[in-house]
């Protein structure tokens, strides 16, 4: 190849790369021409030591992952350890090599044979165990060929060119040598796509037979924002391709040193940009991403995947890992909402034929009340001297929030009771996210400190409109005039009252959304962490006054579709702020 | 013969790390073990082979059924049921 060659595949991660080809070695596992064997006994000896030989080498595989990259990543190898010898796969073999097999095709048919039925499977991560299998498979037919597998050792950061990876090779290999992975096959969920979303490097999958014709130490462009590598690019690509990564790379940098300052807009008024969070990991990342503290932390995951209650002291170290993780920043803490789209015996939630509209969030306290107690009582016990503000969800009438506030009074006065020096500074909030809620606003506020909208919910009730169905989502969108109306009311009402309000949903941090919210004069702004600096750089931007003139507009208009047109104008027509869709939306 | 039902609520269902503790788990006994995939009527495999316990596409939420036959069958279906409850928290 001479010329500048443009390959199209499947874009698995995302980034922008350049670098020379590495072209992956892969160990020639063609089978011997079918031969007969006479002696079954002697043809499983053969087997038998190929599959100890890869025994030891998995075992080695294994040390090295565990030392590398933790217990967790090394689990598959034990999985691995068991396919090898498992009983059933043995059987098979056995079987064929009585019907006179020879070994390699006797193993060989035995272990397609498995893999084929777990790609059959349905469930993604199930039937990916099928490149397991045919990891595993390989090791031992290579022995068994007496043709050991190809080292490859990537001596200088290079582009990955390959047909597809095993498990066993991503895990070994030398990461910090890879700038970007294009591989023939695989699909948006193979193992390679997994590894390089974990590690933030490009790759694109299914790209075809042809890259494997690309030589070691070619020059190459990897673009996984539209699928492409570019084979010895010309100069004019070349710059091209440069010109949109230094860009790229400069805005990010950009708005991530300025992501520590406070969001302050051009007339002096300053707005909270904090986090949604799901663990203590991500405390620690919203933290490196300028967040100011933490709009909404979901607690699910300490009651999901279990038979009963996590004990009192785990729940406080699973809060106190948060709270540690932020250095101080506030935290909001929603509680429990599981509905019954899960099963949760101990927590009586059943399986329901409407779960977003049953028993769930506050409704659980009328029957189950000793839960929310619980909750209260380990976020107390962790946030004891902390900035710590607590919020219900799914709050659609008033009863619930009375009821929630008498066991939050009591459990304090037992922590006090019990702990005679503790102090907290706490606050008690609800979720604004059902219709009614925001409708009866002015009824709620004087029994609490703060509201919280949640727009993903506060959509799909408003307009009646699951936000899973693909066939009406692109119709289930915030810019809805009537849940913006929704929105201005519970704002306006909270601010009558004097307490504050934030938004926790996902339109917060859609930049198009950014100018309305901050004319009807939102306070806090609850992202992904990752889309912190860009919400900041926006806010910076724009000012309040302005924004009053935009929020006036929008709210006049009769359609989803003319608000989005709108205010994705008034985006774009700020003096130099483009809208660049693909780092604009983040999704969380 | 020791009948069990167990409900799985690992959130990766009976694959990975929970399907190589369960094998494992079926492969100390004398037993015959041998378990189903209740929710998709799925027929009965060998409970001490991953492969064949992986087939069985066990996500969470699903019901198997477990059924040991041997001299320590009710050691192996109590032991079984433990670990499966306490999820997999070995």
């Amino acid at each position: 190849m001479t010329k500048s060659t443009i390959f199209k595949g499947i874009s698995a991660a995302p980034g922008l790369a350049s670098g020379l080809a590495f072209l992956w070695q892969e160990t020639d596992l063609k089978l011997p021409e079918p031969y007969v064997c006479s002696d079954p006994e002697a043809a499983w000896q053969k087997i038998h030591a190929a599959i100890d030989q890869a025994k030891q080498e998995i075992g080695q595989i294994r040390l090295k992952a565990e030392s590398r990259l933790g217990k967790s990543e090394a689990a598959i190898f034990d999985a691995h350890l068991m396919m090898v010898e498992d009983v059933s796969l043995l059987e098979m073999v056995t079987e064929a090599l009585k019907a006179g097999a020879n070994p390699e095709a006797a193993w060989n048919n035995s272990i397609e044979a498995f893999a084929g039925m777990l790609e059959k499977l349905s469930d993604p991560l199930l039937s990916a165990r099928a490149a397991d299998v045919r990891d595993v498979g390989g090791r031992v037919l290579a022995h068994l060929l007496g043709r050991p597998l190809v080292e490859n050792t990537i001596e200088s950061p290079s582009i990955v060119i390959a047909r597809d990876l095993t498990p066993s090779q991503t895990t070994l290999m030398d990461h910090s040598k890879v700038l970007a992975f294009c591989t023939s096959e695989g699909g948006p969920t193979s193992h390679t796509a997994i590894l390089s979303k974990a590690l933030g490097i490009p790759a694109i999958v299914a790209m075809g037979e042809a890259i494997l014709g690309i030589s070691n130490g070619d020059l190459l462009l990897v673009n996984s924002e539209n699928g492409t590598l570019t084979c010895r690019p010309s100069e004019a690509q070349m710059l091209e391709f440069n010109r949109r990564q230094a860009q790229k790379s400069a805005q990010a940098s950009s708005d991530l040193e300025m992501a520590f300052q406070p969001a302050i807009t051009r007339d002096g008024f300053r707005v909270e940009v904090v986090a949604n969070i799901g663990s203590a990991e991500d405390a620690s990342l919203a933290v490196r991403y300028g967040a100011e503290g933490v709009g909404l932390f979901r607690t699910e995951f300490l009651y999901l995947n279990r038979s009963s209650m996590l004990v009192l002291n785990q729940q406080v170290e699973n809060y106190s890992q948060v709270i540690k993780a932020l250095q101080g920043l506030p935290l909001v803490v929603r509680t429990l909402d599981i509905g019954g789209d899960k099963q949760v015996d101990y927590l009586g939630i059943r399986k329901e034929g409407n779960p977003f509209l049953g028993w769930r969030g506050i409704r659980m306290v009328f029957e189950r009340p000793e839960i929310l107690a619980e909750q209260f009582r380990a976020l107390l016990l962790a946030g004891r001297g902390t900035d710590l503000r607590i919020m219900i969800p799914m709050v659609a009438r008033k009863e619930e929030v009375v009821r929630a506030r008498l066991i939050l009074d009591e459990t304090l006065q037992t922590v006090r009771d019990e702990h005679p020096s503790y102090q907290v500074r706490l606050q008690f909030g609800i979720m604004i996210e059902v219709p009614s809620a925001a409708l009866i606003a002015e009824h709620l506020a004087p029994l609490v400190d703060f509201f919280s909208i949640g727009t993903n919910d506060l959509t799909q009730y408003t307009l009646a409109m699951d936000r899973m169905n693909a066939r009406i989502a692109p119709f289930a969108t915030p810019f809805h005039p009537a849940v913006l109306r929704l929105i201005e009311r519970t704002i306006t009402v909270g601010h009558e009252y004097g307490k504050w309000v934030g938004m926790c949903g996902e339109f917060a941090g859609e930049p198009a959304a950014i100018p309305f919210l901050l004319g009807l004069e939102l306070d806090e702004f609850s992202i992904s962490p990752a889309s912190i600096p860009l919400a900041k750089r926006i806010i910076r931007q724009l000012s309040r006054k302005d924004c009053r003139e935009i929020a006036r507009f929008a709210l006049g208009l009769a359609e989803a579709g003319e608000v989005e047109a709108y205010l994705k104008s008034i985006l774009s027509g700020m003096s130099g702020l483009k809208f660049d869709s693909s780092i604009g939306l983040v999704k969380n | 013969m020791q009948k069990v039902k167990l409900t799985i609520h690992a959130e990766e269902g009976l694959h990975a790390r929970p399907a190589h503790l369960f094998c494992a788990e079926a492969g100390k006994y004398k037993s015959v073990v041998q378990v189903r995939n209740l929710t998709t009527a799925a027929d009965f495999v060998n409970a001490k082979s991953i492969l064949m316990v992986l087939t069985l596409g066990v996500m969470q939420g699903h019901v198997v059924e477990v059924a040991a036959e041997g001299e320590d069958e009710l050691l192996a279906a109590e032991n079984i049921r433990n670990l499966v409850e306490g999820n997999f928290a070995a």
